[in-house]
């Protein structure tokens, strides 16, 4: 039987509604919990952690650690690309290399970057380069696996079409090969950004340089609570950012390859 | 021996004595959009009946009617005298994107045990009724084979053993051999010929194709209109033995067909 | 060209360059007094004296096991949520900004939270290991469970398959490609985390060994410390990948097939 009455609320605004009382419930669950089993580790209530950060975005130490991490971050980031896009590229494009270095990358990546920290941390120092360095170690490898497989995807009909119409090599790089590597150059991106993010942190937590993660290392050390919990959610925020960050921009830049064309929001 | 008796077998016009299904002024809208009314037809035990209309006209939500897949606007659908809320038990459908509608990660015999599960028989018995389909559609060489390792033809077969296997009154089919190409049509249409002789099974065949419709049916119910309703009930007087290459050579055939035709075309 | 030379020039392919650097280390690093780069040599010598097997016992059975185990309870929790919130949309769609922000949740920045209600034992290892390697499977289990074929739905529906039947023969195997994508995601961090918690946590584990190592200055054993962190981390990987092509076997043979004939 079909209905034709009205909704009573627009689909949207039902999404929206329901979303906030979601999040309403985790809220209320969360200060249950604080109250109740955490009250012994002085666990934060909702409000609690609110008036934490009020307060902490009065002072600009706050934003200006986010601002060092963020630095961090791009910095390692862009070292990372730099690195990464040629050595991709190459292995890309050379079944030789590519075979070559096979093992190496697939080792390379499942090494988990932040053992290194301890060796790093004795070259380096509680310094921004610890950071840079660590960036660099595991962000690399998913620039440089995802370029590979980038250049392996270009389609030979395209590159049959730039014969074809006797384009220039510049005109084929900018308008054939650049275009149809972008996706999974993204892909790759995206990857090293957010591994960026956390290592920057992490070196930041674990070697005692400026930062957010500096910040949190000293209110664990102080033991204040409220602090860290401020601090812990402020990173989940910018990882959050560095995501939306990412769908904008697959949305302008990628906007005619089909899996964003479909509407479909990742 | 090549006879001119009407299909029916001895049983009256339209299988009035004990039809399998009776649809009742069945109508359906998506919205304000009627399309589907006033359909009224029975279906008699042991009937192959055609389905026919052009592209759009509906077909698949009169077989989602039918088969309880979706309720309709209006009307009813009797299953052996009973309103149909759900697909029952002792239909079964087999989907004309043959490829999508079998479990991939399944071979061709766990394909073909998998409805067998839930309809609560033993393991040695569900193996056993699930060979003998696959036997009946000559696939007994490909059971460990998985569907995608087989021909469209071949996974088409799988899917008409699965229907055998649960052993239906009537089995439902949308357009299942329009995805193949014509020399697997016309096997795959004589094979369908094979096992309803031998198991004696109902079978309402959606098609678009007039020349099939008319080949395979006791009856065709030609469809039409918009809303679409029906626009006749033909009796196919055919040889009840049917060849693709005589019987289609018959003029009686050609008869039909371009009867057939008119119909569906007239808007 | 025999089987066996093809074989050969094969593996050949693939290990000459990490033999080669293998061997430069071993050659430029052989008369090293730096401190952070000690000869190679040395580094394979104590590596057999320290690994071979007190400290496997010690430290590499430990951290695998807690590996495993939050791995595990992980990849079992956001499966089972998955199916579920996969089932009703707008659950899903409710829940949707909290998993998010989960999932958005550095490691790092979990640490101190788990610390604090956890301490620093085993407990808060495990948990920390599950907790992280939850959300990647939990999104992509989603993914998976609403990336069923409609067709297969309305053949579940025309066969009347029990619900039970309907989870376990079609839901679950059609989900099972999407789960490995967030399983192999969730493992690497799942290995970051291990690290992470042994060097915060109580002594204990290879995280730990590599730090300590650090700190008392015994580089040496530092080095082997990382190196068979590296060969932990990608003995997981191939392991992990070992399970995926079998479970997922059928899924090769399928999309090529789909492939074919686009």
């Amino acid at each position: 039987m079909t209905r034709t009455t009205l909704r009573a609320a627009p689909p949207g605004a039902r999404r929206l509604v329901n979303r906030l009382l979601a999040i309403l419930v985790a809220l209320v669950v969360w200060h249950l919990f604080a109250r109740g089993p955490g009250s012994a580790s002085g666990f934060p209530t909702p409000l609690e952690s609110a008036e934490s950060a009020a307060g902490l975005a009065g002072t600009s130490a706050y934003w200006s650690n986010i601002a060092t991490s963020v630095e961090t971050a791009l910095m390692g980031l862009g070292l990372a690309l730099l690195i990464g896009l040629p050595i991709g590229l190459l292995t890309g494009a050379n079944e030789h290399v590519r075979r070559s270095t096979q093992l190496i990358l697939d080792f390379g990546r499942t090494v988990p970057a932040i053992a290194l920290l301890p060796l790093f941390l004795l070259m380096f120092g509680a310094t921004r380069s610890l950071g840079l360095i660590l960036i660099v170690v595991s962000a690399v490898w998913p620039v440089i696996i995802q370029t590979s497989y980038a250049v392996g995807e270009i389609s030979p009909q395209l590159r049959r079409v730039g014969r074809a119409y006797h384009l220039t090599r510049w005109h084929r790089l900018r308008y054939l090969i650049a275009p149809s590597m972008l996706p999974f150059v993204f892909v790759g991106l995206r990857i090293a950004a957010t591994l960026s993010l956390l290592m920057a942190i992490s070196s930041e937590f674990l070697g005692g340089s400026d930062g957010l993660g500096y910040l949190l290392l000293q209110s664990m050390q102080i033991n204040d609570t409220h602090r860290a919990f401020v601090y812990s959610f402020t990173a989940a925020a910018l990882g959050l950012v560095l995501n939306l960050i990412f769908v904008l921009l697959q949305r302008r830049v990628l906007w005619w390859h089909p899996s964003v064309r479909k509407g479909g929001a990742q | 021996m090549k006879t001119q008796t009407t299909l029916s077998k001895g049983e009256p016009e339209g299988g009035a004595s004990d039809p399998i299904m009776r649809i009742r002024e069945l109508g359906h809208s998506y919205g304000e959009r009627q399309v589907l009314k006033g359909l009224d037809f029975e279906v008699g035990r042991g009937e192959m009946m055609c389905i026919v209309g052009p592209s759009g006209v509906g077909k698949t939500t009169l077989l989602e009617c039918l088969t309880g897949l979706r309720r309709p606007s209006e009307g009813e659908v009797l299953f052996a005298g009973e309103r149909i809320e759900a697909p029952p038990r002792g239909l079964a459908i087999v989907f004309q994107d043959y490829s999508r509608s079998l479990m991939p990660w399944l071979s061709v015999l766990d394909n073909v045990v998998l409805p067998l599960r839930s309809a609560g028989l033993g393991k040695a018995e569900r193996e056993k009724t699930a060979l003998e389909a696959l036997a009946e559609v000559g696939l007994s060489d490909f059971t460990g084979h998985y569907p995608w390792q087989l021909s469209g033809g071949m996974q088409q077969r799988v899917a008409i053993a699965r229907a055998l296997a649960y052993r239906p009154s009537v089995v439902v089919m949308d357009e299942p051999f329009a995805s193949v190409d014509a020399q697997t049509r016309a096997d795959l249409e004589d094979l369908l010929l094979r096992v309803r002789e031998h198991l004696g099974i109902t079978v309402l065949l959606v098609t678009h194709d007039i020349d099939e419709a008319v080949y395979l049916s006791d009856r065709v119910l030609a469809l039409g209109g918009k809303p679409a309703g029906i626009r006749s009930l033909l009796t196919v007087d055919l040889p009840a033995s049917r060849e693709q290459v005589s019987t289609k050579a018959l003029p009686r055939f050609a008869e039909l067909r371009s009867q057939v035709y008119r119909l569906i075309r007239n808007v | 060209m025999s089987r066996t030379l093809r074989v050969v020039t094969a593996v050949a392919r693939e290990l000459w360059l990490p033999v080669l650097l293998i061997a430069a280390w071993w050659w430029f690093s052989a008369g090293s007094t730096s401190l952070y780069w000690p000869p190679l040599a040395d580094i394979t010598d104590r590596f057999v004296d320290l690994w071979f097997f007190e400290h496997l016992v010690d430290d590499a059975l430990p951290s695998v096991i807690r590996l495993v185990s939050g791995f595990g309870i992980g990849f079992a929790v956001a499966v089972l949520l998955g199916l579920l919130l996969g089932s009703v949309p707008a659950l899903e769609d409710a829940t949707r900004p909290l998993v998010e922000f989960m999932r958005a949740l550095p490691s790092v920045a979990l640490l101190p939270i788990m610390m604090l209600l956890l301490g620093t034992g085993d407990d808060m290892k495990v948990v920390t290991i599950a907790f992280v390697s939850t959300w990647p499977i939990l999104l992509n289990t989603v993914e998976g469970v609403r990336s069923v074929d409609p067709v297969l739905h309305r053949v579940a529906a025309g066969y009347r398959l029990s619900t039970w039947h309907r989870i376990r023969y079609l839901i679950v195997p059609a989900a099972m490609p999407q789960v490995f994508a967030g399983a192999r995601v969730a493992l690497s961090m799942s290995v970051v985390a291990m690290v992470l918690t042994e060097m915060l946590g109580s002594p204990g584990g290879l995280g730990y060994f590599v730090l300590d190592s650090q700190r008392t200055f015994d580089i040496v054993a530092m080095w082997t410390g990382l190196i068979v962190l590296g060969l932990i981390g990608y003995a997981a990987n191939k392991a992990f990948g070992l399970v995926e092509a079998r479970v997922l076997a059928w899924h090769r043979g399928f999309t090529k097939q789909k492939e074919d004939q686009r």
